[in-house]
């Protein structure tokens, strides 16, 4: 099956791999060294490395992530006020996204949600929705502004 | 004889090939019908709405890319044409940017909108593009336009 692998980097790595073959073997393949963790993208905890990839989830075509990080703090600032929350590093900006502009958050109408997007504080970045909050963490923390999208109207 | 490729046509291979476009072909966001140097063309997933297509198509020049942005149209496969006016996507932010009656986006992701209005570059720098985009920054523009709350369909 064909995976689509994550890390800190801005690249997304094409890696193919048998079902059969064990996290613990994948991670000495592709991590770093030994503490990184592999996650599904978007899930709640790593995957265990005593399981092989397809017992654990993985498909054809899955987003993981490899990481030394557990944790992310993350925080939103929208209309000078900030929220934050603890995400692991392979979730997407969409997954804060969601959560940023949801109850009891910043709890946006449909239609603002359409009109707003997300910005790496301090910077002119839009991040893709669909990549990983780990991208642009340092030191394990995220500053995003929650902010209109652009209009190009005239 | 074999064609000797330009750097612009290496970069934009050198793109297709990448994790991020090969992310976006496997999720069915788009997906690559031809490459003929130095246009591509390629089909945007759109959200479902009644009597209106699943994907719509762009013509995408990509002369002196990354240097130069791409330009891109509303593409009429059959016809091999500019879509005409009528059967362009509705919907307010979907028209400001895939605008009927232009052979171009009038966004600061598109050469001729950037040759335009240079000004969007410092306006709008979280959406204009710069030569360190990829030709997936425009293509995420485009899906995500086409997949928001905002488009109502053909």
């Amino acid at each position: 099956m064909e995976l689509f692998v994550h890390g800190q980097g801005e690249e997304i790595d094409v890696v193919d791999a048998d079902g059969t073959v064990l996290v613990a073997t994948f991670i000495e393949a592709h991590g770093e060294d030994g503490e990184v963790e592999l996650w599904l993208e978007d899930a709640d905890a790593p995957l265990g490395r005593e399981l092989a990839l397809a017992d654990a989830g993985v498909g054809h075509h899955a987003h993981l992530h490899l990481s030394k990080s557990k944790k992310i703090d993350t925080f939103v600032t929208y209309n000078a006020d900030t929220k934050d929350k603890e995400f692991g590093p392979n979730s997407t900006f969409q997954k804060v996204f969601d959560w940023a502009t949801s109850k009891p958050e910043f709890d946006l109408t449909p239609e603002q949600k359409a009109k707003h997007t997300l910005e790496i504080a301090g910077t002119e970045i839009e991040p893709e929705m669909t990549a990983h909050i780990e991208q642009y963490a340092t030191e394990q923390v995220l500053r995003l502004n929650l902010v209109p999208k652009d209009r190009h109207a005239g | 004889m074999e064609r000797t490729l330009g750097s612009d046509e290496i970069a934009v291979r050198a793109h297709l090939a990448s994790g991020r476009f090969r992310a976006g072909v496997a999720a069915k966001r788009w997906r690559l019908i031809d490459l003929t140097w130095p246009i591509a063309i390629i089909a945007i997933t759109a959200a479902a709405r009644p009597s209106s297509p699943g994907e719509w198509i762009f013509r995408i020049d990509l002369t002196g890319y990354p240097q130069l942005a791409p330009t891109s149209m509303l593409w009429d496969a059959t016809l091999g044409q500019r879509m005409n006016d009528q059967s362009y996507p509705k919907g307010e932010r979907v028209q400001e940017a895939i605008r009927p009656g232009l052979d171009y986006l009038y966004t600061g992701y598109d050469r001729q909108g950037l040759t335009g209005h240079p000004e969007w570059a410092t306006q709008h720098p979280r959406s204009s593009w710069t030569p360190t985009r990829e030709l997936t920054f425009v293509l995420e523009k485009l899906s995500d336009l086409l997949t928001s709350g905002d488009y109502v369909g053909a």
